[in-house]
């Protein structure tokens, strides 16, 4: 058997080419979001969008409706209580994060305890990839597609609204629009990757792939396309892995995802650690 | 003031809270020149672009660019603002040619994918900084004055026809000041408006034709010989005559700092 077909066995498995796919579009999806992320420096805010969406998504399951709306008006939610503790008074952003997000999430973690469902707490918390059905393949599918048709439409305009916010509104764009773009998006995204890693690990996903991508490129158009390439390999190494090892399967995925991180961080041959610790004056005179 | 002024402030007031950054400023600036604006840290300098921009209200009074409203000539894509670099993040995985690119964005579809007209700006706006030949290097590679140089070419890039510079010679290399200064001086001759916020007066005399000093409203304004006559400068700045240019009595108001 050939390592190849030793990765692709366990998909022959309806259950497990269902997890597959799904950990793939919302690893994608996550990794294409993470290159403006890491840019901008709204990891943290990727993070709290991630948790806050949580009420949002019980609320949502209790009257009926998409999780996604419910996620929407969470994470949009989230960001603007954010902005308001910190414009009026003396919290400072860190603050202003850390306070909004965990109150939204435990609201939701109340939420979840006294409403009548079928919702697993621990499902979301650490997700349950080999649980997705038809129907929540189909979500996740439409959730993905959209945010990835438009993230890629408007790839350009992100992109300056994250290096030159000024020079945006100068030229006619606003900012404000693109900043709620990148959020509105940041939440649908999180609440696809909520079903399959988590609450907790959907931040890996919105990280760490962009941040491998900026250790391997100096062009926010190669990051682009490098970052959901690395997601969609580590998705499928890490679902195989879970099948042969018998572990968490979002778990393994965001294992693998940093496992490849590491490895770049340290073995770049110019920019890893172990060329710059070989050779420390031509690191100094970069 | 000229009929034909291109910005013109009608008694305009901005305030931040409780503090007053510009007050009742009245001025017109004209098309075809270089318009100095000169002022210490806080005097108003980056709240009058703000105001030109139309990213911030002012509270009273009016502003008009090129015959409309601050927003329409935005949104128009007639108006160009040159920040000062600290503002972005010069180790953004963009190329040069990729920055200077971003200049055309405002006359461009929806996803901003460039047409040849729009390519050939860029070569040509690259070459008039002489940054042809680092064109695809990351914009982190490049030094602090070239790094000026690919935002004056995005500039150019982006034919406006209001140009605001927030101090576009600071902790720059005297080659990149003399060729930023001669695109400046080329653009004006051409009909742009062109205003430069600096701290550096030793040389305004030869790049500007108008001097403006801000410090919250106008002080003084005219002709640089005129303006940075020593006695002006003490008034306006709230020196004694004889200390006009010495730092220790009021370091803010150094006219000659800011250069680091």
């Amino acid at each position: 058997m050939s390592p190849l077909d030793l990765i692709l066995e366990p998909f022959t498995y309806e259950f497990m080419l269902r997890a597959l796919a799904a950990t793939t579009i919302a690893a994608v999806v996550c990794a294409v979001l993470s290159c403006w992320l890491v840019l901008i420096g709204w990891s943290l805010m990727g993070d709290a969008v991630a948790h806050a969406v949580l009420p949002g998504v019980v609320l949502a399951y209790l009257v009926g409706a998409p999780f996604a709306v419910g996620a929407l008006v969470f994470g949009l939610l989230a960001v603007l209580l954010i902005g308001v503790v910190r414009d009026t008074s003396r919290v400072k952003e860190d603050a202003a994060i850390g306070i909004v997000f965990t109150s939204l999430f435990a609201l939701g973690i109340v939420l979840v305890s006294v409403v009548p469902s079928q919702i697993d707490l621990g499902h979301i918390v650490f997700g349950n990839i080999l649980g997705v059905g038809p129907a929540d393949l189909v979500q996740i599918a439409v959730i993905g597609a959209v945010a990835l048709a438009l993230l890629i439409v408007k790839r350009r305009d992100l992109t300056l609204f994250a290096f030159d916010p000024a020079h945006a509104h100068s030229i006619g764009l606003s900012p404000r629009r693109l900043s709620a773009l990148l959020l509105g998006l940041l939440a649908l995204t999180a609440v696809v990757g909520l079903q399959i890693v988590g609450v907790v690990l959907v931040v890996a996903l919105l990280i760490i792939p962009g941040a491998t991508a900026r250790l391997l490129t100096d062009r926010i158009q190669r990051m682009l396309v490098i970052a959901p390439l690395i997601a969609a390999a580590s998705s499928l190494v890490g679902v195989a892995a879970s099948y042969y090892l018998d572990v968490a399967s979002g778990g393994a995925v965001v294992v693998v995802n940093a496992i490849v991180f590491f490895a770049v961080y340290l073995l770049h041959p110019r920019r890893g650690l172990a060329a710059r610790i070989r050779r420390p004056r031509a690191s100094a005179a970069s | 003031m000229s009929a034909t002024a291109s910005i013109r402030l009608d008694a305009v007031t901005v305030r931040y809270g409780a503090v007053t950054a510009l007050d009742d400023v009245t001025v017109a600036i004209a098309p075809g020149a270089v318009t100095a604006l000169v002022g210490m840290n806080g005097a108003g300098k980056s709240t009058l672009f703000g105001a030109i921009t139309g990213r911030l209200r002012p509270h009273t009074g009016r502003v008009e660019v090129l015959g409309g409203t601050a927003d329409a000539a935005r949104r128009a894509g007639r108006v160009t603002v040159m920040p000062q670099t600290d503002g972005v993040d010069a180790d953004f995985p963009l190329t040069v040619a990729d920055v200077v690119a971003q200049g055309r964005y405002g006359r461009l579809g929806l996803t901003r994918r460039l047409k040849p007209a729009d390519r050939a700006a860029v070569t040509d706006a690259l070459a008039r900084v002489q940054l042809s030949e680092l064109a695809e290097r990351p914009i982190g590679a490049l030094s602090g004055g070239q790094r000026r140089r690919a935002f004056v070419a995005r500039a150019l890039a982006q034919e406006a026809d209001v140009l605001l510079l927030d101090e576009p010679y600071a902790g720059v290399d005297v080659v990149s000041e003399q060729l930023i200064a001669d695109v400046l001086a080329e653009r004006a001759a051409a009909g742009a408006t062109v205003l430069v916020s600096t701290h550096d007066l030793a040389t305004l005399g030869d790049r500007a034709h108008r001097v403006v000093l801000l410090a919250r409203r106008i002080v003084a304004d005219g002709p640089p010989a005129e303006v940075l006559a020593p006695e002006v400068l003490a008034r306006a700045f709230g020196l004694p005559p004889a200390s006009g240019a010495q730092p220790d009595a009021r370091p803010a108001a150094d006219p000659g700092e800011g250069r680091s």
